[in-house]
């Protein structure tokens, strides 16, 4: 083999090399404490395929659900950016709404994995509306892996409120005494807007 | 080559997925309420502090209505359509599918209320733009059918609407930071926090000509 030969299969190689690593790297789910960028995940629905292994620092019991997320989309386009942060806002909203471990881990999957800040905001906030304290042995433990300071205060603020006393608990606890007093508001009225004629819906 | 082509037939295909998945309520805009309570007590030093979601309001509301279907995993709460000022101003309980189970609003025979109100509004550009945000004093009003669980809260409500044509497509994103009091089976109680609603498709009929 001629040497001009040689060293251009070795170069071809080196390149393919890198290009595999390049690929590896840019296509991997990130950390929720990477820095933001403009990447924006493919929705991640209760549905998707789970895997499940125990985790450090959580019961053995409860193990960490690990989600294999589709590749993350690269859009440098801020409408359709937007519109993707305000679906993902809306399906996080309605998986929170669940009871099912499925959509718990779902959210904490996106909490976990999701390298845009605003859906790992609202993550945190379909974690709180969850309202279910087996939350949070792993949100402490992902705002322990957390870098950004405001970040992991909120996901902390958040553990807080979530180990509160619901309304629903406190009151159960709580019997109203007989002869409560009434302590009813007179109605307010709302304010309208002039009015344009009326469409049909 | 092929190996670019797939990787774009993927990208074009999540892309594509991204944009045909959508689950909000068409005419609805959805409620999230993270409210803190600070209740009296007489048995320690400390103040209870209690925390009031979602998941709490439709506790309430199936009491008011004694319908199980409203605390069904997946229902949730929403603003009817015409959005915070033009609606009704009606909050509803919607089912996994966006079907409506209740009108969590309709007052029945007794001391039960929940809902909205404003006044004092300023806005940025009445009647004209494709995009208008209002600052309001609102008010949330709760109170179960004894009175014996109830809040009052008044604070600052900002909305932002954004309009398409035809109505078609109108959206309106509003939040409301209050403050004001509780009563929870005869203890006293001061509560602070947020509601928040987002929603598309919300009529503003007046607002487009």
């Amino acid at each position: 083999m001629r040497p001009k030969v040689a060293i251009g299969i070795l170069v071809c190689a080196v390149g393919l090399l890198a290009l595999i690593i390049f690929a590896s790297k840019t296509f991997r789910p990130q950390p929720a404490a990477v820095a933001e960028n403009v990447s924006a995940t493919a929705p991640v629905t209760a549905s998707t395929t789970v895997a499940t292994v125990p985790a450090a620092g959580i019961p053995a019991a409860d193990p960490m659900p690990i989600y294999i997320p589709p590749p993350p989309i690269v859009t440098n386009d801020p409408a359709a950016h937007a519109k993707y942060v305000k679906q993902r806002t809306e399906e996080l909203n309605d998986l929170a709404m669940n009871n099912d471990t499925d959509s718990r881990d779902a959210i904490l999957a996106e909490l976990r994995t999701n390298s845009d800040k605003q859906i790992r905001a609202a993550a945190l906030e379909a974690a709180i509306q969850f309202d279910d304290r087996s939350v949070v042995p792993q949100l402490q433990q992902i705002a322990d892996e957390t870098e950004d300071p405001d970040e992991k205060a909120d996901i902390l603020a958040a553990i807080d409120y979530i180990n509160l006393p619901s309304l629903t608990e406190y009151l159960a606890d709580h019997p109203a005494p007989a002869g409560t007093p009434i302590v009813r508001q007179p109605p307010r009225q709302r304010i309208h807007r002039p009015q344009a004629a009326p469409t049909s819906q | 080559m092929k190996k670019l082509k797939l990787l774009t037939a993927l990208a074009v295909a999540g892309i594509v997925g991204m944009t045909a998945h959508a689950t909000g309520a068409s005419g609805f805009e959805t409620i999230n309420f993270k409210l803190t309570a600070y209740a009296s007590t007489n048995d320690t030093a400390k103040l209870v502090k209690i925390k009031i979601t979602n998941k709490d309001v439709l506790n309430q509301v199936e009491q008011e209505f004694g319908n199980v279907a409203i605390t069904n995993s997946g229902a949730k709460l929403a603003l009817g359509s015409g959005g915070i000022f033009n609606g009704t101003g009606d909050i509803y309980v919607l089912n996994k599918t966006n079907g409506v189970v209740v009108d969590a609003s309709n007052v029945n025979d007794n001391q039960y209320q929940l809902g909205f109100s404003f006044d004092h509004e300023a806005t940025s550009a009445p009647n004209n733009g494709d995009k208008e945000t209002t600052m309001a004093v609102g008010h949330f009003t709760f109170s179960n059918a004894s009175g014996s669980t109830a809040g009052d809260l008044q604070g600052l409500a900002k909305v932002t609407e954004t309009f398409k044509n035809n109505n078609s497509g109108d959206s309106e994103s509003f939040k409301f930071t209050g403050t004001g009091n509780g009563e929870y089976h005869g203890t006293s109680a001061v509560v602070t926090g947020t509601i928040s609603t987002s929603g598309k498709d919300i009529l503003d009929i007046g607002l487009l000509p």
